[in-house]
């Protein structure tokens, strides 16, 4: 009797692209990028959903945001990155109610994460690997050139995992590692008395949540621990140990959501689970010629994350260096901005911003920013802006770490101490003292 | 004579949407906490350095494939 001859599907790129050249581009672009893992691995086609539906909750945030509209620029609230001040130039999109550009732009992403969705299902992963590219190159673009307001530390996991998984070979080992060393990395900028006394969160209204006030350094400095030595065991061979450093981190994401709600649990725990979690299996060191870019990607991790250690002064303090590396919860801020705006017919505005969350950054550089653009216009042209800067962290004094009789002359380094910025060293005057702050 | 201003006789600073609450105080295990602050944040970043480098020569002692202990 004749054996039934299995049909094997017909992929939706073979329908779609027929002509050779066609065939020739994909069959190149699957093995540039390594795509045939992620054709055998569970593991990897459960991260591919995990990441696009990381997408769907940042574009989610992102569709509504006037970060990187030009009418950020009209009302003064646009920030770029220090390495790249002149980001407003690049800016064309409008969103709601100004304009719809925007909000079209990211409806065409949807459509092109429906049909990765599509091509997912079709297990074609060629064209789910290209119809997720788009999303990919908007989030880099827009994150890193167009605005530094988007750069939340999830955004940055979201970057890093799309990285690896869609362009580099041994995909599965490097997000592991990726993962894991994204927990120890956080702890460099956990080394501070925002965690090692707990004051982030005693100096909170609401404290640390659940736990009462006289533990809250127990528990900060086993935060500590565990992400900078517990975290390497979920990388282990012995079941009872990855095991138990799994349901800790779990439990930590979870209880973390009291605070940072959906948006980081989201673009973490699913990842988690799915390298850590029932499908793991402990996944060789790759030393490879193939994996020479997976090991530059770390290191390179390592630099980025000690740039605001070596710029001299507590980067809490001056925030200097502070977003090239994960600083999540490295102090709690707050903080008066004064700008006396002086015209040259002699009149003076007085602009007084305050911080009103822990969450608020408190960096000069973004107040700087701001200042910066009231030194245009014709009525200030021998005009100046005189500016002062107070700032504590974690419920410590307000600190004077700026006070400029001109911001417009003054210049910001992106990589090196700002001498108009004080640190500790330079003994700023004390202003006051704050009140228990809020979390919002 | 120069006086140094007592930080207990400054006004406390009045944050938008913070009026009436109370100003920040530590407990009595952070107090002794912050008295060892150096030794605490010294020990951190030592452990931190410690495990970087435990990892990376763990790392290439089990992988690297001209290992002595892989060659049988």
């Amino acid at each position: 009797m004749n054996q039934p001859i299995e049909q094997k599907e017909i992929l939706p790129r073979d329908r779609v692209f027929t002509a050779p050249i066609e065939q020739s581009f994909l069959n190149s672009y699957r093995r540039i990028f390594s795509i045939e893992e992620i054709e055998h691995s569970k593991i990897l086609q459960w991260v591919f959903g995990a990441t696009l539906f990381s997408y769907f909750v940042a574009f989610n945030s992102w569709i509504g945001s006037s970060a990187t509209t030009i009418d950020s620029i009209t009302n003064n609230s646009h920030l770029c990155w220090p390495y790249f001040q002149e980001c407003g130039k690049l800016l064309f999109l409008r969103a709601l109610p100004q304009g719809y550009s925007q909000p079209f732009l990211y409806m065409v992403l949807f459509g092109t994460l429906l049909i990765s969705v599509y091509c997912m299902y079709r297990k074609d992963w060629v064209l789910a690997h290209l119809a997720l590219l788009p999303s990919f190159l908007w989030h880099t673009f827009a994150m890193f050139v167009l605005t530094m307001s988007l750069s939340g530390n999830y955004e940055y996991y979201l970057f890093f995992f799309s990285l690896i998984l869609l362009f580099f070979p041994h995909k599965e080992f490097f997000l592991k590692l990726a993962l894991v060393f994204f927990y120890f990395l956080s702890t460099a900028a956990k080394i501070h008395e925002t965690w090692i006394l707990g004051t982030y969160f005693s100096s909170l209204v609401t404290g640390l949540p659940l736990f009462p006030r006289w533990s809250i350094p127990f528990f900060t400095n086993l935060i500590i621990f565990m992400e900078m030595v517990g975290s390497w065991f979920l990388l282990s061979r012995r079941p009872i140990f990855q095991r138990t450093v799994l349901i800790f981190f779990v439990m930590f994401h979870l209880y973390s959501g009291l605070l940072v709600e959906y948006r980081y649990v989201a673009t973490v725990l699913p990842t988690l689970l799915i390298l850590f979690g029932p499908l793991y299996s402990y996944t060789r060191a790759p030393l490879d010629k193939k994996s020479i870019i997976g090991w530059l990607l770390i290191t390179l991790l390592f630099l980025f994350q000690m740039v605001p250690q070596i710029i001299p002064g507590d980067e809490k303090l001056t925030m200097e260096g502070n977003k090239y590396g994960l600083y999540m919860f490295e102090a709690n801020h707050q903080c008066v901005s004064t700008a006396q705006i002086i015209r040259a017919d002699g009149t003076v505005r007085t602009v007084r911003t305050e911080s009103a969350s822990a969450r608020a950054r408190c960096d000069p550089y973004k107040y700087w920013i701001r200042t910066k653009g009231y030194c245009t216009g014709r009525d200030m042209v021998g005009g100046r802006v005189a500016w002062t800067f107070d700032h504590s962290i974690n419920g410590g004094p307000f600190y004077r770490i700026v006070d400029a009789p001109d911001s417009c002359v003054l210049i910001y380094k992106a990589f090196s101490h700002n001498k108009w910025i004080k640190t500790e060293n330079d003994n700023p005057a004390i202003i006051g003292k704050p009140v228990e702050n809020i979390y919002d | 004579m120069t006086e140094e201003m007592s930080t207990s006789s400054i006004p406390i600073m009045i944050l938008k949407g913070l009026e009436g609450n109370s100003p920040t105080t530590l407990s009595g295990l952070q107090v002794y906490l912050a008295s060892h602050y150096e030794i605490l944040n010294g020990f951190w970043w030592i452990m931190f350095a410690g495990t970087l480098l435990y990892v990376i020569a763990r790392t290439l002692y089990d992988n690297w494939p001209t290992y002595p202990h892989d060659k049988s």
